[in-house]
């Protein structure tokens, strides 16, 4: 060994040894320091953070009444490590599925993301109660099997669907989207409705329990004694403004038609009923059946899903004329005992709009009566191209902000997820269009009459009835009427204030009562109440007119401003003012007098859902 | 006492200081990843770290006694062991239950052991026996016969028992070899091919440039052949003037290839092999001018490597089972352990 002329090769190996051990450093330091993922890993290894849920609040109505609570509902579990032998038929015929079934749920657990044969995975959701008490009983012989509870929303009433909303679970992007964290895969969220514009009210907060486990991620006990638990909050309870009865009406009276009702408390701005139709029972959206059930609701031609009070547009129609009599007045371009002229109609040049055959010439009061259209034609061309504002930009201007004044043209700001905003032309608009010299007042004539580009949904033309109602001003229409605990946002309880003064209303207020005592809205007298309100008969493109009415009551100190839109419905006296005459009638005295018992059955047995939506679904 | 003496001096204490060291992180180690809920005593024979302190208790002993059996007793029995090591893993590919796909396991009641293990050190011993012959020395062919010899049978037999991973372990002898005078080329060949086929495997699908043009694993494999090249001439033949025109060859190439590609987008990959090609008629005409036939093995190095880079993928794909795929995929963090 001496002299050994290779011994200089053994610095070969130190400079392999210094190599190895570099790239272990390297390696070591990236793993622990750098890259958070297997510390994580590690603590997801030794300790389990079970979510600890929290109660899902109830909701109420108006009167205390209970519409949504939480039913329990049982997860079935299976840890495949655990499982041996056992009767599959028996375990299958008890949770009521079919062996093929079984397999394939099995063989879906093992493609779960994050599967471990150690730890318990989903494998059947949502068993009923019947199914649990049964299983439950057997689970001694089905090794590996565990039972886990959830809640499931369960409803009182078959009501009120679009109102209450559905809860479901949440989805991917809704996960990403949310900033705070707070959601994770399979947890559940309101997916529309009071359910989702309420949802973190509602939700509470969750909790968590912290297991220590073992290699093989069995449970070993609470670590250090539960001390870095956190108990789960509970959700509050939420109290409606909806009167439940009342809804429940609305609803059997729209049996068999596409439409809205929308009920307000004006003086609150609370709504009392709000219908959407055709409906569907919010018990259909929960467990098992939820995602076959909203698959069908999804595909039917008549829209069920659709929210109508909030998301459909419709020209308001002659209940428009309402408003404009407060715009006219107030601008000074008409006072109540202006007269226009009417034969059978407005007459300008080339231009004709009909009216009925009714007296003329026509005043304020008389006009809302008779629901004039040349009255209307009249003012709005008198107002458009008035000298006094300068030009018809300026003009249409003053109007529109009027109009939108009112809570048209943009959104009410109502406590649900998904209003629709109307539609209020400006001059941009026409501009636009006509080119800035190429339009007056004629040109855009049939605004006054609530036809043209005026487009709006149910609930704002229940806000306008609130209005007058209010003699000019209106608060922010919401379903929730109270928080248990907690506070409802500020903008709910707004006042807002329209551009026209107090004074102006009562003529206006004097023409809608006649039009219940003696005019287009007779169908909707009440015996010792006084009733106001105004029918509309919007043209569409669809087929036949939509029905429309709006009303309210008592004249004096009023209680409940209405809407109803009947798409498809013809004239607004033969099915809206009926419906919102019994819809008021029932939340005023409580029951429909006998006298107009005839009226009732002759809406609930009314179907009158125009036969093209049919053949639209056959062709499909 | 002189001769207990004699022992304890001439252990090689810091050696024993990390053995310590070593086993007792492991043993740390075990009892950290199967901790046990209820029972959290280190010491418990019912826990693995207890056993595991048993284990350490036994090899402690065992070592002992080796220490204390005179040495020229391993020098008298050092053949004897080799051979019965060798039968006793021919009787195991025949004899051994088939325990995870390979069978390298004797099943004794209740213990289990892989006789590979125990070829480890009866190929070192009879290594050592073979090598301290007087005047034994590593120079002409002739001599590696029998080490190589000696050295491939264990990893035969430990191939046909299906444990490709011990039989790794036996390559490590090429270090000793090294070390004993085997020429430091075939270290760095050795080396080369390792590198190389991790190269290929974890960059050959990458793109170097956008629209799937030119491979980055075989770009990076080219690069290291032609700086390989240059080591040679440096190192090896000590060559300077011929290192210039290998250094001009490459920048001339370079200069081309980006020029081009401000065009064209091209692959970088045929520029490396006409650059390579290049190197090698170099070679060629070197050999014929100065009589040096070793220029002519430069050139083949750099012919058989870029070959070889070629076929790792099917050397990959094909001759590696789907479990050794995925052990190198996931040491290369190609993918995650899904196990």
């Amino acid at each position: 060994m001496k002299n050994d002329k290779l011994k200089s090769r053994k610095n070969v190996f130190l400079l392999i040894a210094f190599c190895i051990y570099f790239v272990f450093v390297l390696q070591l330091f990236r793993l622990q320091i750098v890259d958070p993922h297997w510390k994580d890993s590690a603590d997801s290894n030794a300790f389990l953070q079970q979510t600890q849920y929290p109660a899902r609040g109830l909701i109420y109505d108006r009167n205390g009444k209970l519409l949504v609570y939480n039913k329990p509902a049982y997860d079935v579990m299976i840890v495949m490590k655990e499982v041996t032998d056992f009767d599959t038929l028996d375990f299958c015929s008890t949770v009521k599925i079919t062996k093929e079934e079984f397999k394939a749920l099995v063989k879906k657990v093992r493609r779960n993301r994050g599967y471990s044969k150690y730890t318990p995975q989903l494998l059947i959701s949502q068993l009923s109660i019947e199914e649990y008490a049964v299983l439950s009983e057997k689970l001694d012989n089905f090794p590996g099997f565990y039972i886990q509870n959830r809640t499931l929303r369960e409803y009182t009433y078959p009501c009120a669907a679009h109102a209450l909303g559905s809860v479901g679970e949440v989805s991917k992007s809704q996960i990403e989207n949310d900033s705070t964290g707070y959601y994770v895969q399979g947890d559940y969220v309101g997916k529309n409705g009071v359910e989702k514009s309420y949802e973190e009210v509602l939700r509470g907060e969750k909790g968590y329990k912290i297991f220590l486990r073992d290699a093989h991620g069995k449970i070993k006990g609470s670590f250090e004694d539960g001390k870095n638990d956190k108990d789960p909050i509970s959700g509050k309870n939420l109290i409606l403004s909806l009167d439940i009865d009342l809804q429940y009406y609305g609803e059997q009276l729209m049996q068999g038609k596409i439409g809205s009702i929308v009920a307000i408390e004006p003086a609150t701005g609370e709504i009392l009923a709000l219908v959407s139709s055709p409906s569907f029972n919010p018990s259909d959206l929960v467990g098992r059946q939820r995602g076959k059930n909203f698959e069908a609701l999804n595909n039917d031609p008549l829209k069920p899903l659709l929210d109508r009070p909030l998301m459909a547009r419709y020209p308001p129609g002659s209940t428009f004329k309402v408003l404009n009599s407060l715009i006219f007045q107030q601008e000074g371009i008409i006072t109540p005992s202006t007269r226009y002229p009417c034969s059978c109609g407005f007459v300008s040049g080339g231009l004709r709009v009909g009216c009925h055959a009714h007296a003329s010439p026509v005043d304020l009061r008389y006009s809302i009566q008779t629901s004039c259209n040349a009255y209307y034609c009249y003012g709005y061309r008198a107002m458009i191209d008035n000298k006094k504002y300068g030009s018809v930009q300026e003009a249409l201007e003053v109007w529109k902000n009027a109009v939108v004044s009112f809570g048209f043209g943009y959104k009410l700001g109502v406590d649900f997820p998904n209003e629709n905003r109307g539609y209020i032309p400006n001059k941009g608009v026409y501009n636009k269009i006509y080119g800035e010299r190429g339009w007056r007042g004629l040109t855009i004539i049939s605004n006054s009459i609530g036809q043209g580009e005026v487009i709006t949904t149910p609930i704002q033309t229940a806000n306008l009835a609130a209005c007058v109602a209010n003699r000019g001003y209106w608060i922010t229409p919401h379903i929730v009427k109270e928080i248990e605990g907690g506070e409802l946002p500020k903008k709910l309880l707004e006042r807002h204030q329209t551009v026209v003064d107090e004074c102006h209303f009562e003529p206006t207020i004097d023409g809608m009562e006649r039009a219940v005592l003696g005019g287009t809205v007779y169908g909707a007298r009440l015996d010792s109440i006084r009733v106001c309100g105004k029918t509309g008969t919007a043209q569409n493109p669809h087929g036949k007119d939509h029905s429309i009415c709006m009303l309210f009551a008592p004249r004096e100190d009023p209680k409940i401003a209405i809407a109803v839109f009947v798409e498809n419905g013809g004239f607004g006296a033969t099915w809206a003012v009926p419906i919102a005459s019994l819809m008021m009638e029932k939340y005023l005295k409580g029951e429909i007098s006998p006298q107009r018992k005839w009226q009732e059955e002759r809406i609930l047995k009314a179907s009158l859902i125009p036969s093209i939506y049919y053949q639209n679904a056959k062709k499909k | 006492m002189p001769r207990k003496n004699s022992i304890l001096s001439s252990i090689d204490w810091p050696l024993v200081l990390l053995y310590f060291v070593l086993i007792f992180l492991g043993w740390i180690s075990v009892y950290g990843a199967s901790y046990d809920y209820d029972n959290t005593n280190i010491f418990s024979f019912d826990h693995r770290a207890g056993k595991q302190l048993v284990w350490m208790g036994c090899a402690l002993f065992l070592a002992t006694i080796v220490l204390l059996i005179n040495a020229e007793l391993y020098d008298v029995l050092a053949y004897f062991i080799y051979g019965a090591v060798l039968l006793l893993l021919i009787l195991t590919i025949f004899i051994a239950p088939d325990i995870k796909g390979s069978r390298s396991w004797l099943v004794l009641g209740p213990i289990r052991f892989q006789p590979a293990e125990i070829a480890k050190f009866a190929t070192v011993l009879a290594l050592a026996k073979y090598m301290s012959q007087y005047e034994f020395s590593l120079q002409g062919l002739r001599s590696y016969i029998p080490i190589l010899l000696i050295i491939f049978i264990p990893i035969l037999l430990i191939i046909c028992q299906k444990e490709t991973g011990s039989a790794l372990v036996f390559f490590s002898f090429f270090l000793m070899l090294y070390r004993k005078g085997m020429p430091g080329v075939l270290l760095y060949l050795a080396f080369c091919a390792v590198f190389l086929f991790i190269v290929v495997i974890r960059f050959g699908n990458i793109y170097l440039q956008e629209g799937e043009v030119g491979s980055e694993g075989l770009f990076f494999a080219q690069i290291f052949i032609y700086v390989s090249q240059f080591g040679f001439f440096l190192f090896l033949m000590k060559d300077w003037s011929s290192v210039k025109i290998l250094l001009q060859m490459g920048l001339f190439v370079v200069f081309v290839a980006i020029i081009t590609n401000l065009f064209v987008v091209v692959d970088y990959n045929y520029f490396g092999y006409f650059l390579l090609m290049c190197t090698s008629v170099f070679c060629f005409w070197n050999a014929i001018k100065n009589r040096k036939w070793t220029y002519i093995l430069i050139a083949f190095f750099a012919i058989g490597t870029i070959g070889y880079s070629f076929t790792a993928d099917y050397l990959f794909d094909r001759i590696l089972q789907p479990h050794q795929q995925s052990r190198i995929k996931v040491l290369l963090g190609m993918e995650d352990d899904l196990s």
